[in-house]
């Protein structure tokens, strides 16, 4: 069957077959050699790289701490709830998820019923930032109804402050992970940490393999800051700042800084009004009404982009730390560094003797240039005129300084620099250059008009008097700790260098205290029993004028510190455009300084230097009568009973009020109660002396606040006149300079 | 002729008592016993392949990690069940039926389209009962059967070169028909790759009956232009090559990713492979690991040294599988030995050559390994045909 012909050739053919499979299979081979041997590692790098999943391991962002290591901005859990509708099996599940989560988490039945009907979606959100209180219950009720695959808790981390409000200029804000402002925004890169990385191998459709394939690389917690922030003075001082808006009615802000002069240390700066950082993106009750006069006016669509702008505008202005990005002209406050220049250069002492005639010509400029004292001050010596706040004084002085050596101080005490405070946004000041500098300028500077510079930069360059000369870097941030409580960073050096002599610096502080104590223009500045070196300050603001070329509005100003001969805290306080009272520093700025310096002393430990007269009243009811006469008594207190019991079954001045020096107590006794039976006199306006003796014979008891000296008059008292009240009721009375004081 | 061979290793052990080794390789039965071995060593192979490939998938997709395996094995058993009988089946029963076979073969090739345009898309199977048929697969043995018979008949005049038109016409264009039905037959399903088998699979029994060389030339030519034409003017074959020349103008998650995953898995192999079992490849980055791309699970869990396992065996069983054809008792059965060990042979190469990118990519699937049902049974019922004609081998001409 088979021809020898065709066997011949058929072992011929299947030779060259297996030859050629064998060659074929060479050649596979060889690719397999390529791929398998060669390319070996790259191919490796790529299943590597394919199953690898990386989750992110959030590092903690650091705590922000006030000086005394209380949390002004920390970390909260906060969840993401979302279902996988696609994991839902049916219709009775679907509706006890929609029905328990809407009232978990307060979100329309409605609303999350449809989310679960979207049977092709593996996450669906219900609601973000759930708390942790929320998330538990939550929890729960996915544990209890094993809705495990159906039911998801995200948790993620939320910054919270818990001050609201309390500094937040200063503190900022942060965002997911990075800062927006303020101290969350200089700190960031230290605040962050490093995340850390969770690498695990995944199937092709994101499955979990069976086999080992973990890498963990730990997260590195952000640093913690410990700020030089001190939340009591903060709140001190926010406290008056809100005081002196709603004495004055500014169009702009008031503006406030509490700093240590010797190092440099932001204990408190605030700007009113403020804003929640909880909720930083709600306008404040300020901003509210500057936003919709905005959007009347422009005639602004809700919907359209102009208005989405100009809201996003209105939010970051609010969130702006005004006391080191808004420019003012610094006016009389810059004197006291005018002065300093010149007795540095010895071409001025306290005693020479200044004449001011309401107005001083000087030569390049056509009009006199007017002293705020139309009169004029008379001829007096320098220290007179500088606590009188003489203008003329003043421009003299700076033309014995010379143009070339004010210019170099002026350089020296930082105002053609930033000051180089550890927080993001500081303005730099608005001055003319050297070459632009003449004899017009320097008269006007020398008062500190028409050059502009931040309450932070004044304030610093004050500090440098109030120190004995020199300039400091001010800064709000004092450490770096880790999470093991390691300082990590310090950040106390602040002095630059000595920019005048500390003797000069003494006379003038000296000189500032002995204004403040007596006559002086900043007389309301004062504090009773301590030594407060103060200046005040009222500028034009040059931007608005009227037709008539006159400025519209001013900015009031007043910086104290105290204790005078060793200070131990520096305030400014600022108000943009006031409207209301005697338009100047001394009566808009200086009550609310003095107030701030009233409560801050005694709380840095600074003692008073002439003994309290108040008397807190102790509690008497239900102690026997003749006990708590002799205590009343021996507490400095009259004593006036009503009644014929033993007991006492009222008091009035109720425990705890303060009365000022001889007080006195009624006791009701036998079940008797206090009547109203005195009516409040009108003593506004009146000398403490004649206050008291008014308020006394009307059978009340004061309490006197304010700034006592001659010539200080009632400003306010607690109770309304023509009122009501029980005998030996207390009436506060605040009393101040109340006449217009030009500075 | 089965019985002569016994018989006479009767008469020799009665005869000596001696039993060489090479008495123990030729089986009683008579069939070839290295072959046997080869077959079964490439099913074992295969089958535990098939496990570690289709384990991760299985669980993924039928949420049963033995699901594949255990298919697998049962086809293997009916595997053997067909095998074993054929194996028995005098050879002059399977040239009789050689006609019938080939009729019934295309008849079923031409039902599968008229099946598929029922059901509105290309179609390869007819299900049978519980098993699904594939008539392509049947076709390839009924293809090297019929030309294996026609060659036979036609020997004297296909090898009388003298006359070129008669050497010609008998040598190659009478029998380019039987190949022509049946690659069109095929084509009518669009399956490419199957067409192409079928197309080589007849060509290397033609060309090893002994047709004119200077036609292979010119078939060669015809072919690469037949090839060349299909990738220009079908869509499908178009992009195939697009896709092996260009992979990066693909999107890596659909077109190309497959033969990427291969390939990161072959390479990541490295000599040694990761180890049995231990793909990672196969957790659903190589798409039904267990099927044509086996081959690379095989490479990344075995490495190089497995992969050269795989191709020695298949070396072997070619290298036997044609020492079965030079020994077989007539042309018939040399060249139906030949067909069936070069179409695993042509099946392998170009499987291997897919997976490792050599060529572009077309589901061609490697035999013995796999997972398949109905085309392992077929492939064992043609094992057992070359058995049968292994039986022959020893029995003197």
């Amino acid at each position: 069957m088979l021809s020898v012909r065709t066997g011949k050739v058929m072992t011929k053919r299947r030779n060259v077959f297996v030859f050629v499979c064998v060659g074929l299979w060479a050649a596979l081979i060889g690719r397999l050699f390529y791929l398998q041997i060669i390319k070996h590692d790259e191919y490796k790098a790529a299943v590597a790289e394919n199953i690898e999943r990386e989750t992110r391991i959030s590092a903690s962002r650091g705590t922000i701490y006030d000086r005394n290591m209380i949390q002004l901005a920390s970390n909260v859990t906060t969840y993401r709830v979302f279902i996988a509708p696609n994991c839902i099996e049916n219709e009775e599940e679907a509706k006890l998820i929609a029905k328990n989560l809407s009232e978990m988490l307060d979100v329309e039945y409605d609303k999350v019923y449809e989310r679960t009907q979207m049977n092709w979606r593996a996450d669906e959100t219900i609601k973000k930032n759930v708390d942790a209180e929320t998330g538990n219950l939550i929890r729960e009720f996915i544990a209890d109804n094993e809705l495990s695959r159906k039911v998801y808790l995200e948790a993620s981390s939320k910054r919270y402050y818990p001050y609201g409000s309390l500094a937040a200029s200063v503190i900022g804000l942060s965002g997911t992970d990075t800062g927006l402002s303020g101290i969350e925004l200089s700190y960031d890169q230290y605040l962050k940490g490093t995340d850390g990385r969770y690498i695990t191998a995944k199937s092709g459709n994101g499955g979990s393999m069976p086999f080992k394939y973990d890498t963990y690389v730990d997260a590195t917690n952000g640093y913690n800051v410990v700020s030089t922030l001190d939340t009591t003075i903060q709140a001190i001082l926010e406290e008056q700042l809100e005081a002196a808006y709603e004495n004055a009615d500014p169009l702009d802000r008031v503006t406030g800084i509490a700093m240590n002069p010797k190092t440099g240390e932001i204990y408190g700066m605030a700007t009113y009004p403020s804003f929640d950082l909880n909720t930083p993106y709600s306008l404040n009750e300020d901003a509210q009404a500057n936003f919709d006069a905005l959007v009347a006016e422009e005639g602004y669509d809700k919907d359209s982009e102009e208005y989405q702008s100009a809201l996003t505008e209105a939010v970051y202005s609010m969130w702006k730390n005004k006391a080191i990005s808004e420019l003012y002209e610094p006016g009389s406050t810059f004197k006291v560094i005018t002065t300093a220049m010149a007795l540095e250069e010895n071409v001025v002492t306290f005693e020479d003797e200044f004449s001011c005639s309401g107005s001083y010509r000087v030569e390049g400029w056509d009009k006199p240039i007017k002293c705020h004292k139309k009169g004029g001050h008379g001829t007096n010596p320098f220290w007179h005129m500088l606590q009188q706040s003489c203008n003329p004084t003043l421009m003299q002085v700076g033309e014995r300084i010379g143009m070339e050596k004010f210019y170099a101080y002026f350089e020296a005490f930082g105002f053609t620099s930033t000051t180089g405070i550890d927080l993001p946004g500081e303005a730099r000041g608005l001055y003319g250059s050297y070459s632009a500098f003449n004899r017009v300028s320097l008269a006007v500077y020398s008062f500190g008009q028409t050059f502009k510079t931040t309450p932070l930069q004044e304030l610093t360059a004050i500090c440098a008097i109030a120190n004995g000369g020199y300039l400091v870097t001010p800064h709000v941030v004092s450490q770096l700790v880790d999470d093991n409580g390691n300082i990590v960073a310090d950040f106390s050096d602040s002095i630059k260098y000595q920019v005048v002599s500390t003797d000069v610096c003494d006379s003038i502080s000296a000189v500032l205290e002995n204004g403040v104590a007596n006559n002086g223009g900043a007389k309301n500045a004062r504090v009773n029993g301590y030594k407060v070196a103060a200046k005040t300050g009222t500028s034009e603001i040059r931007d608005e004028i009227t037709k008539e070329g006159e400025t519209k509005h001013v900015v009031c100003s007043t910086i104290a510190y105290a204790p005078a001969d060793d200070p131990q805290i520096a305030v400014l306080i600022a108000v943009g455009k006031p409207t209301r009272g005697p338009l100047f520093g001394a009566n808009i700025a200086a009550p609310f300084v003095s107030r701030t310096l009233e409560e801050i002393l005694p709380y840095l430990g600074v003692e008073r230097e002439s003994a309290l007269t108040d008397i807190t009243v102790p509690n008497f009811v239900n102690t026997d009568l003749e006990s708590a006469k002799s205590e009343a008594e021996a507490a400095g207190l009259k004593v006036v009973v009503n009644g014929d019991g033993d007991k006492i079954t009222a008091q009035v001045p109720a425990s705890g009020s303060t009365v000022s020096d001889k007080g006195k107590v009624i006791f009701y006794t036998g079940g008797l109660l206090p009547q109203a039976t005195v009516t409040v006199p009108d003593v506004r306006g009146m000398t403490v002396s004649n206050a008291n003796y008014e308020l006394s014979k009307s059978g009340l008891n004061v309490h006197i606040t304010g700034i006592e000296g001659a010539g200080a008059l009632v400003f306010s008292q607690s109770i309304a006149p023509e009122a009501e009240v029980p005998e030996g009721t207390v009436v506060k009375i605040d009393l101040r300079y109340i006449s217009s004081i030009s500075d | 002729m089965a019985k002569g061979v016994a018989e006479k290793e009767k008469i020799t052990r009665k005869e000596t008592g001696f039993v060489k080794p090479l008495d123990f390789i030729r089986v009683k039965g008579g069939v070839d016993r290295p072959m046997l071995l080869i077959i079964i060593a490439l099913l074992c192979f295969g089958s535990v392949m098939v496990f570690s490939a289709s384990y991760a998938y299985a669980l993924d997709h039928d949420g049963d990690s033995y699901f594949y395996i255990r298919k697998q094995i049962m086809f293997l058993i009916i595997g053997f069940v067909a095998m074993i009988p054929i194996m028995h089946i005098p050879l002059d029963i399977i040239k009789r039926l050689t006609i019938p076979f080939y009729i019934v073969s295309a008849i079923l090739l031409v039902l599968v389209p008229i099946f598929g345009l029922a059901a509105g898309k290309a179609v390869r199977w007819i299900n049978i009962g519980p098993i699904s048929i594939q008539p392509s697969e049947l076709m390839k043995s009924a293809l090297v059967m019929i030309l294996a018979l026609y060659i036979q008949n036609h020997q004297e005049q296909i090898t009388d070169y003298r006359h070129f038109w008669g050497s010609s016409k008998y040598g190659l264009v009478y029998p380019s028909f039987f190949v022509l039905l049946a690659c069109g037959l095929i084509i009518l399903e669009n399956h490419f790759s199957g067409t192409i088998i079928m197309f080589l699979v007849g060509m290397i029994v033609i060309f090893a009956g002994g047709a004119r060389l200077f036609w292979f030339g010119a078939a060669g030519s015809v072919f690469m232009v037949a090839v060349f034409g299909l990738i220009m003017f079908t869509d499908y074959a178009k992009e195939r090559v697009e896709i092996w020349l260009h992979p990066e103008n693909f999107n890596a998650l659909d077109e190309t990713w497959q033969t990427t995953q291969g390939l990161n898995a072959i390479g990541s192999g490295g000599l040694l492979g990761v180890g049995l079992g231990n793909s990672k490849q196969k957790h659903m980055f190589v798409s039904q690991p267990q099927n044509d791309f086996i081959f690379s699970i095989i490479c990344e869990e075995l490495g190089f040294v497995g992969a050269l396992a795989v191709i020695s065996l298949f070396t072997v069983f070619v290298i036997r599988g044609v020492h079965i054809a030079k020994k077989a008792p007539d042309t018939y059965s040399s060249l139906v030995a030949l067909g069936i060990t070069g179409h695993v042979a042509v099946q392998a190469i170009l499987n291997i050559a897919v997976v490792t990118n050599s060529i572009p990519n077309t589901g061609i699937s490697l035999p013995f390994f796999s997972y398949g049902g109905s085309s392992l049974i077929v492939l064992m019922a043609e094992m057992g045909v070359l058995l049968s004609i292994s039986r022959y081998s020893y029995q003197q001409k």
